[in-house]
């Protein structure tokens, strides 16, 4: 059972946000969902490792080098809202004063 | 031990470190954009730090080894195969909303560097180094209503060095993260430029009284220089003493260092999202590396400090506080080994660490653009020794070798500063002097031993202060018996 | 000229070789079909003026003798691949506004090939959904009809309903889409058409909007077995910008399509077969299927996936989990939907753009996703799923030491209506049922029609192969199309 307190918490790490109504039915759903993925408890697998890819490969690395230059000119141009003209003017992306 | 004296006893500090390293590569971690200290912001940003939809991590080769060699230096255990974890949580400076970080298998693991502190030599040990993106900078202080970011930044390698909670007082934490910074140096996989941010520092702080358990600790950010560590974790530790004494608890949280006022204070915003949720970075694979590699980038490590430092005192035989300034720095060093075989060490050491040093200070001159070489330096050393020229007269020489770069001998000559050593002229000289100054010479013999130093004087006003000093006073003593 | 847009692929290219008519002229064939058939809303941007751009190269090539794979072929591009200079939406509010100044490597390689873009189809919202039904720019139209209830309009299936939608009403020679559990072989057979999802690795994810990073892979629309064949050939290969990029050579795949499958061994997991709940006329067709391949000479082998009942509930961990993080980023700081008021606090900028930018299918994985990757949960879930992952993929390596191929059903049931099964999100999800074990496996899947129902409304086979052995799955597909051969796959009216 999700509970709405659950619901709370979890929208939270992730910010999202729900009105009291959309976090009961959310909570009901959450419920419906994790109901059927409860199935996976029938199994122990104590010994199995974890699956992580299906790419039976390593790592491939990359040599060291600059290949990307300054594209400071392309970054702004998908800025939505009012702040966007500023943005481009000081070439910075622009948030509401974060207060640490 | 150091102590903190509070209300009912002596408390311990518990101190661990946290040093994210930024990794000396051309190009950032996971993408081919450029990691110099730059200009103007958002310059050095492609589509993957800027986290655009579709873009895809492709891991830096550069930034493995040097995980490895930094390892190799810590004397760790190098895992051969590791794992990148996404560290999710929300912060602007944070484009993916997720820092690719490695949580469940780093790539180094249990190291340990020795520092030398007031009771002796102390093995601190590493518990692990792993490689992580570095985030972008947030400017808070332009603007009252807005923060601005800029990601040139994002996505630096790094690498995050933590140690067990081992470091014991203030002081031996600097003297930790200097050793640490050396070691880095010489490896060459960090410069170290605490100030540029390039080696940045969290203090882990509790306290506990003598035989307790561990306290609770904070873990303080925001720390940019070795005196402000020093200075943070003193204030920590002592408003946990105070909060303790006075029948109250202290709060784990993260706190922040303020350089102006000293002292540190609560970080709001990252408190709530403790949940990072790691899991492995299903854009990237399992990093594998052979025992060969490891093997071959050992043999690429220059000598490091603690076998530089045991080899000048065992070699040179120069005292560990002289090998060890010359070892700081690996220029130093080599400039000071270049010439060593040349002359006496020792006095070759004492005339970097006290003459060399003050002359660069003094004109703010790098050492790299420094006229003198080690090998001049050198031949200077050898002809005081020959007693060519006094201490005194050398210290002319090479305020001119400094200025001009011209030869030692050079100089000498040119400037008749030979060391006159001739016993015949030295006698006549002081034969001259005694006959001219009988009084002097009266008041010497019945007591008035200050006397002598006018006569040595007297001698090297006659000879430009060429006169062999020694000589001098042997001879000065015999004549006035 | 009409008839034009009803040509394959293969036959467009012999009859555009053969100057029979022009690349322009098929491009504009197929702008008139889409004209006519707005009401399907297959497509979200339409690029006519790209299309003839492109189409008037194409015409050159031709005329130069140097005409490329798929050379003025016209295609359609799901909406979740980054299209430069085009709005690239995934389907969502979040990026309906997002033009990347980048291609992605899939599109690119299509292109490169000289096939010519029609537009960006429609899809569900960062293709979550098995109906297209939670899409931003609205539901995508079968241009199928049940003969029951001819007036109901039906779902294409999902994610990639626009691009099925829109190759099965001709409003595109082939399309790209994307499968992660399902989202290409699902719609292909509720529609009729060849749907196929390579081995995971196969094709670039560069430039693809990430769903679930470890299942995501780029997949075709087509008619033909063989016209998918061609389209696979183009657009698989390794790309050094995708770390997950397979780098193995694309073998020729075109003569799977004509090889028989004599002597071949094909299993079937007959314990899925008799299970309760499937259909009959899904169990009616499979069998039909067999029927088809034994008459061309293959043996016929009961396997055995054992852990495949816990695939759905496995899929479900890894795919949301994987989405919660994938979908992080969307915060409006550097594009797409920012919503912002004056005075809001960061926090609540965050906040109020991602509740307002996401629809209720994705926050609902979103939430899933956080949830079992939250600290108390990882061990019982996340790591859980992924240990039941190498279970299955084992169980699939167990099998193909018997056999070269494996076939089931590509989905539990025929397309439903576009406001049916819609009370319990579990009822959704369920159909996904068949099409995500291979998934989890990352194997090549090829979705074939293969029966018809009662309603008249196709049924898809599902033919999963080997790691890299695309080609042995087109070889059983193109056998069990012959096979079908007196079974017309188009939608009345079209």
């Amino acid at each position: 059972m999700i509970t709405i307190e659950e619901v709370k918490k979890i929208s939270k790490l992730t910010k999202l946000d729900f009105s009291q109504e959309q976090m009961l039915n959310l909570a009901g759903e959450l419920t419906e969902i994790m109901n059927m993925i409860n199935i996976l408890n029938e199994l122990e697998c104590a010994e199995i490792e974890p699956l992580t890819s299906v790419c039976d490969r390593n790592q491939r690395l990359r040599q060291d080098g600059v290949l990307s230059n300054d594209i400071s000119g392309e970054l702004f141009t998908n800025l939505s809202g009012d702040k966007a003209e500023l943005a481009k003017e000081i070439k910075c992306f622009v948030v509401p004063k974060v207060v640490e | 031990m150091t102590y903190i004296v509070g209300n009912t006893g002596k408390w311990e500090y518990v101190i661990g470190v946290e040093v994210h390293a930024q990794i000396s590569s051309k190009s950032k971690m996971f993408s081919p954009s450029s990691t110099n200290f730059a200009a103007s912001p958002n310059s050095q940003v492609s589509l993957i730090d800027a986290a655009m939809p579709g873009m895809l991590p492709v891991l830096n080769e550069y930034c493995v080894h040097q995980a490895i060699k930094t390892g190799l230096g810590l004397k760790a255990k190098i895992n051969l195969k590791s794992v990148f974890d996404r560290k999710n949580y929300f912060y602007p400076d944070l484009p993916q909303g997720y820092q690719i970080s490695q949580f469940y298998h780093p790539i180094v693991q249990d190291g340990h560097l020795n520092i030398s502190t007031k009771d002796g030599n102390k093995n601190i040990r590493i518990n692990r180094v792993h490689l992580e993106q570095d985030a972008g900078k947030s400017i808070h202080d332009q603007s009252p209503c807005y923060s601005f970011i800029d990601l040139n930044r994002s996505g630096i390698g790094l690498m995050e060095i933590v140690t067990e909670p081992d470091l014991s007082s203030p002081e031996e934490t600097a003297e930790f993260v200097r050793k640490l910074r050396m070691l880095l140096r010489y490896i060459g996989s960090c410069d170290g430029d605490m100030e540029k941010g390039s080696m940045r520092c969290d203090a882990n702080v509790s306290v506990r009284q003598f035989g307790e358990p561990l306290g609770t600790r904070c873990e303080i950010k925001n720390i940019n220089s070795i005196r402000n560590i020093m200075r943070a974790i003193e204030f920590e530790a002592i408003r946990q003493v105070n909060l303790i004494e006075n029948g109250q608890i202290v709060r784990q949280e993260t706190r922040l260092f303020d350089a102006d006022n000293g002292e540190t204070r609560t970080m709001r915003l990252k408190e709530e999202s403790h949940d990072y949720r790691y899991f492995p970075d299903p854009d990237l694979l399992p990093v594998v590396i052979s025992q060969t590699l490891v093997d071959q980038l050992a043999l690429d490590l220059p000598e490091l400090p603690d076998e530089k430092i045991k080899r000048y005192i065992e070699s040179y035989g120069l005292n560990i506080y002289d090998a060890e300034v010359l070892v700081a720095d690996d220029k130093i060093a080599h400039y000071f080994e270049e010439g060593a075989d040349l002359c006496n060490p020792k006095i070759l050491a004492n005339w970097i660490i006290s003459e060399l040093f003050g002359q660069l200070n003094k004109y703010s001159i790098a050492l790299s653009e420094c006229k003198i070489t080690p090998k001049m330096l050198a031949k200077m050393v050898k002809i005081i020794e020959d007693g060519d020229i006094s201490g005194k007269i050398a210290k002319v020489v090479f305020e001119k070798m400094f200025e001009t770069g011209r030869e030692p001998k050079q100089i000498i000559e040119e400037q008749g500063l030979v060391q006159v050593s001739d016993i015949n002229i030295l006698s006549s000289i002081i034969d001259d002097l005694l006959v001219n100054n009988p009084d002097s010479v009266i008041a010497y013999k019945a007591g008035k031993d200050k006397l002598f130093g006018f006569f040595v004087g007297e001698v090297m006003k006659k000879t430009q202060g060429k006169a062999n000093p020694n000589l001098v006073t042997c001879l000065l003593k015999e004549k006035l018996q | 000229m009409s008839e034009i847009i009803k040509y394959t692929i293969s036959q467009a290219v012999k009859a555009l070789k053969n100057k029979d008519f022009s690349s322009t002229e098929l491009t504009i064939a197929h702008l008139e079909q889409m004209n006519k058939h707005q009401g399907l809303n297959a497509y979200i941007t339409e690029t006519a003026d790209i299309a003839l751009k492109r189409a008037g190269i194409a015409d050159q090539n031709y005329h130069n003798n140097s005409q490329r794979l798929l050379e003025g072929i016209p295609i359609a591009v799901k909406d979740l691949f980054c299209t430069k200079g085009v709005l690239s939406s995934a389907g969502s509010k979040m990026l309906s506004n997002f033009i990347p100044n980048y291609e992605s490597t899939v599109s690119q390689k299509v292109q490169d090939h000289g096939a010519v873009m029609l537009g960006k189809t429609n899809m569900d919202e960062f293709a979550m959904g098995s109906a297209n039904i939670t899409s931003y720019f609205g539901n995508v139209i079968s241009p199928w009809r049940a003969a029951d209830c001819p007036e109901m309009p039906l779902v294409p299936g999902g994610s990639s309903g626009g691009s099925a939608s829109a190759v099965s009403a001709f409003l595109a020679m082939a399309a790209l889409g994307s499968d992660t559990g399902g989202s290409v072989r699902q719609p292909a057979s509720f529609t009729g058409l060849v749907g196929f999802k390579p081995t995971y690795g196969r094709c670039s994810r560069f430039g693809m909007i990430a769903f679930a990073s470890s299942l995501d892979q780029a997949g075709v629309f087509t008619r033909t077995v063989e016209d998918c064949a061609l389209m696979l050939e183009s657009m698989m290969g390794f790309d050094e910008k995708d770390s997950t990029s397979i780098d193995f050579d694309v073998p020729q795949l075109r003569t799977a399509c004509n090889a028989s499958v004599k002597n071949m061994k094909i299993g079937v997991p007959f314990d899925i077969m008799q299970q309760d709940g499937i259909q009959p006329e899904i169990i009616k067709m499979w069998q039909d299927t067999i029927d088809i391949l034994k008459n061309d000479g293959a043996e016929i082998i009961d396997i055995s996936i054992p852990h495949s009942k816990y695939a759905l509930a496995a899929y479900y961990v890894i795919a949301p989990a994987e989405a919660s993080s994938n979908l992080s980023r969307y915060d409006g700081i550097r594009y797409g939907f920012r919503a912002e008021t004056a005075g809001m606090s960061i926090d609540e900028m965050y906040t109020k753009t991602r509740s307002e930018g996401f629809g209720s299918e994705v926050k609902r994985r979103i939430m899933i996703g956080t949830y079992v990757l939250s600290s108390s949960f990882m061990d019982a879930y996340y790591l859980k799923a992924q240990k039941i992952r190498r279970l299955i993929s084992d169980d699939f390596r167990k099998a193909f030491l018997q056999v070269e191929a494996i076939i089931l059903p590509s989905t539990p049931s025929e397309a439903f209506g576009i406001n049916q099964k819609q009370d319990n999100p579990v009822t959704m999800y369920l159909n996904d049922l068949f099409t995500i074990p291979p998934s989890l496996a990352g194997l090549p899947c090829c979705s074939v029609p293969a029966g018809m129902s009662s309603n008249n409304l196709p049924l898809g086979m599902q033919v999963i192969s080997k790691e890299l052995d695309e080609y042995n799955s087109l070889r059983v597909a193109a056998t069990i199309e012959r096979g079908s051969k007196n079974i017309s796959f188009k939608p009345k009216g079209f």
